[in-house]
């Protein structure tokens, strides 16, 4: 009940629009561009969003190109790490179906399989003003309560685990958490 | 769980040490991630995990014809792409045994060092905000905005330009771009100034990095370390004088060096290069000579280059950037493998100099270094 | 009788509610003057509050024991108590004859209860940036105490009160002028507490991913940036009434908090960071002599000009 109250409230939703913060994550060549977006010419500031360095404290996850299934385990720790409600948006045309790397045997070809993305970004090297026009429509998605990738997620949870567990074999959380122990508690 | 309890590798009482994983969620790092064991506040020992970016690139340069690598092999480094190009298409010019027209090697050479001053100035937005001054990195940022704005112009791209192509350059100047380029090339010296005043000068960045993180020119040149890290301990090697390609053969200037090899005679070298980098600019301009801008080259349906091997290499803003291509006669390139500076850099130097170092110092150390880590796992 | 501890109890709350308010704001001023120096046009000035509701709105808990949630209670419990006992346009809240030591002493609790709840995270950035914290207000310690023992031997009150008293009159008698080695001195500090640069050490975005903070998320976070909101304004007002003469008009209040905190915006926005242990030497060289300076010539000359 609380929660339905949480996840519907105008107000709400308007803050969490107007207050987008990314993790600095970034996970390929499409990260050159995000000090140009945050800087004098293009700023997204304006809108409220910054980047944070602590995973806990953001919203927003940048995914700006191709994704190594090494990258990709570290992606989605990240991802199950941050406080829902949590966005992600996906960068160029490699997470979509890996780009100019289709017949790399380390890219990552569909991004989606793995875990829930918003909006995606088309382009080869997206340009700032591609980045800004997804985040303003992420922004629209959320003041509608339309951006519910971290619900689907929660509810095909089965879904994801299995294209993971196939990618990178059965217990690479244990594995994975083992490494990371000191950073992640839950 | 609290401090105690956290993880302890070895070590008693105040010797006790523990992991620290920097990256690859951090400010600094990049997709790259360095795993330090620190005992209290110094660092005792730094192990680099790369890998995060493998794209397996001098295996699809098998896959691809001459031509279709040009756009492929120019993502190895991405802040700095123009000068990955030149080295493919200089490689590949030597194998088809051509020479490219003045013209092209002009535009070349201005469009190469414009590429050294973007990606100068977005290491001084890394490098300053290592040592938590925003303000200069975001200054800078915005004024490589209009050098790419310049390149978007020239060759119709913001960052992957696949402009400089085996032959000589794919577009001629646009009319009105030289002028252009000439404002915001004085723009720029006056900016440096400021920047000067802000960051370069300023008491506090000296005294973090006066002095940190040493490396003498025995130990750099056994190491391999090439490009502004090794002028910093005073040796002036550089390949635009030593193997000279494009124009800068016909071009007067010097290259900087430092005296101490610390970090801060790596940072004062990269901010002495764009203030040299804009002057050979202005030269290159003034002395650009008319004629076509490619050389004949193979249609390309029928790029067959002769077998043989070739080597050719840039001074890229970090480094050597060297292309080994070896050719059997057909459309695609037998073997090419990639001489990338950052893997030196940014492995064995920076797990060498991080040793002792503070907690504090690790960004800075990292970020003077300038390594680029999608060209340390390529 | 009973109207008037009722119309105090509410004058109370709306203050504080206002200063809770006023703090955010001011957080905003701070970053959209950083955004004009950086030449950006910057988010609005509400932003903060906008920050805090949607922090407030997130849904996951995310605690990480007892100690953890009390580190941000004590935070902002700290920077209210503190704000209470500012004597603003004439209202005397919770003002005694001692209260500007307390204040003085306040001013830390924030970042105490920061590291209190960090040291219980468990992740190892938030383990130095608490070692860090605390060695920065250690080093903090020594000039702190000469500069405000310097100004109680200036004015020989420790009442915030009178110390408005006295600096009326003219513009000469602000303990600006008055001592401005103490002046000096309690502004650097001030920085110190305030965790900009050059001494946001503890929480170095770039080094340790912002310290005690990165475990930090939702509510937790939302009540931090109003204590730290609430912090400024309070050093920005304490610094108003005992060196710049006072806020007693809305007005006076306005006008010389935000100046104080300009100042402190444009120092961070030109100053890289130190490393710990340079701050600390530094701390206990320049500041401390003049701090020792103030203490010197406020006990030779007295409160004479
Ligand atoms: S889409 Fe293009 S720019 Fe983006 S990661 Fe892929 S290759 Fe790089």
């Amino acid at each position: 009940m609380g929660f339905q109250v949480l996840e519907t409230s105008k107000l709400l939703n308007y803050a969490r629009a107007r207050s987008l913060w990314i993790v600095t994550f970034c996970t390929g060549c499409g990260g050159v561009e995000l000090p140009p977006t945050a800087t004098a010419r293009f700023d997204f500031e304006r809108f409220g969003i910054i980047s944070t360095p602590s995973i806990r404290q953001a919203d927003l996850l940048l995914i700006t190109g191709y994704v190594t299934p090494k990258t990709l385990k570290r992606i989605i720790i990240v991802y199950e790490m941050m406080r829902n409600p949590k966005y992600i948006i996906a960068h160029g045309s490699c997470p979509i179906n890996a780009g100019i790397y289709w017949d790399s045997y380390n890219t990552v070809k569909k991004l989606d399989l793995y875990i829930p993305v918003d909006v995606w970004i088309a382009g080869c090297m997206p340009r700032p003003e591609a980045i800004l026009r997804a985040l303003v429509k992420l922004m629209r998605m959320v003041k509608e309560g339309k951006a519910l990738g971290w619900k689907r997620y929660l509810e095909n949870f089965e879904f994801y685990r299995k294209n993971q567990d196939r990618l990178f074999g059965k217990d690479w959380r244990k594995r994975e958490i083992e490494k990371l122990r000191f950073y992640i508690h839950d | 769980m609290s401090i105690q309890e956290m993880r302890r590798i070895g070590g008693e009482g105040s010797r006790e040490t523990f992991e620290l994983i920097i990256g690859p969620v951090h400010m600094e790092t990049e997709n790259f991630s360095i795993i330090v064991t620190v005992e209290g506040d110094t660092v005792v020992e730094a192990k680099v995990n790369a890998g995060f970016l493998h794209r397996a690139f001098e295996k699809l340069a098998e896959n691809r014809t001459y031509i279709q690598n040009v756009p492929l092999l120019l993502r190895v480094c991405v802040p700095d792409p123009d000068h990955a190009e030149t080295a493919y298409s200089m490689a590949v010019e030597q194998l088809l045994d051509i020479e490219i027209p003045d013209r092209a090697k002009y535009i070349r050479t201005i469009v190469l060092e414009m590429a050294r001053i973007s990606a100068h100035l977005f290491w001084t937005f890394g490098m300053s905000a290592a040592v938590g001054l925003y303000t200069v990195g975001q200054w800078s940022v915005a004024d490589r905005e209009r050098f790419i704005e310049l390149f978007e112009e020239l060759t119709g791209a913001r960052i992957y330009h696949i402009y400089n192509f085996p032959g000589g350059v794919r577009y001629d100047i646009p009319m009105g771009w030289t002028d252009k380029l000439m404002k915001v090339v004085n723009h720029m010296e006056k900016r440096l100034k400021e920047y000067d005043k802000v960051f370069f000068e300023n008491d506090i960045l000296i005294t973090r990095s006066r002095g940190l993180a040493k490396i003498s020119t025995e130990e750099a040149i056994s190491l391999g370390v090439t490009g502004p890290n090794l002028r910093a301990t005073g040796v002036p090697y550089d390949f635009r004088k030593l193997d000279p390609y494009a124009a800068y053969p016909y071009i007067d200037f010097e290259i900087p060096t430092g005296k101490y090899g610390d970090a801060y005679d790596r940072i004062m070298v990269r901010r002495r290069e764009i203030e040299i980098s804009l002057n050979i600019i202005k030269q290159a301009i003034k002395e650009l000579p008319s004629g076509p801008i490619m050389a004949p080259i193979p249609h390309p349906l029928y790029y067959n280059v002769p077998p043989g091997d070739a080597y050719a290499r840039v001074e890229s803003s970090k480094g050597e950037f060297g292309f080994y291509v070896v050719s059997d006669g057909s459309d695609r390139p037998w073997r090419v493998h990639i001489r990338g500076p950052s893997f030196i850099h940014g492995v064995q130097l920076l797990e060498k100099l991080l040793k002792n170092v503070r907690i504090a110092d690790i960004p800075v150390v990292l970020k003077s270094l300038d390594n680029c880590p999608p060209d340390i796992d390529r | 009788m009973a109207l008037d501890v009722i119309v105090e109890i509410l004058a109370t709350v709306g203050m504080v509610f206002l200063l809770l308010i006023l703090g955010l704001i001011f957080m905003g001023i701070a970053r959209k003057v950083s955004a004009r120096i950086h030449r950006r046009i910057g988010p609005p000035l509400y932003q903060p509050i906008l920050d805090v509701i949607k922090l407030w709105s997130k849904i996951d808990p995310s605690s990480h024991g007892l100690t953890f949630d009390l580190g941000s209670l004590i935070a902002l419990g700290g920077a209210i108590t503190a704000a209470l006992l500012l004597p603003i346009m004439g209202l005397k809240l919770l003002s005694f004859s001692g209260d500007f030591i307390v204040l003085m002493y306040l001013m830390e609790l924030p970042a105490l209860g920061i590291m209190l709840g960090a040291a219980a995270s468990g992740n190892p950035f938030s383990a130095v940036g608490v070692y860090r914290g605390l060695i920065l207000i250690t080093g903090a310690q020594l000039p702190y105490a000469l500069a405000v023992m310097a100004v109680a031997a200036e004015y020989k009150t420790l009442s915030l009160t009178e110390i408005v008293a006295l600096q009326q009159g003219s513009i000469l008698n602000w303990g600006l002028f008055r001592n401005p080695f103490a002046a000096l001195v309690i502004a650097i500090i001030g920085l110190a507490l305030l965790d900009v640069q050059p001494f946001d050490i503890p929480s170095a975005p770039a080094e340790i991913s912002m310290g005690p903070m990165v475990e930090y998320g939702g509510k937790h976070l939302a009540l931090m940036l109003t204590a730290h909101g609430l912090e400024f304004v309070v050093f920005a007002t304490m610094y108003s009434i005992v060196f710049l003469g006072g806020v007693s008009d809305p007005i006076s209040f306005i006008v010389k908090t935000v100046f104080v905190a300009l100042l402190a915006i444009f120092i961070m926005n030109v100053y890289p960071r130190w490393r710990i242990e340079q701050a600390f030497s530094y701390l206990w060289k320049y500041p401390t002599a003049l701090a020792l300076l103030g203490l010197v010539k406020a006990v030779m000359l007295g409160g004479a000009m």
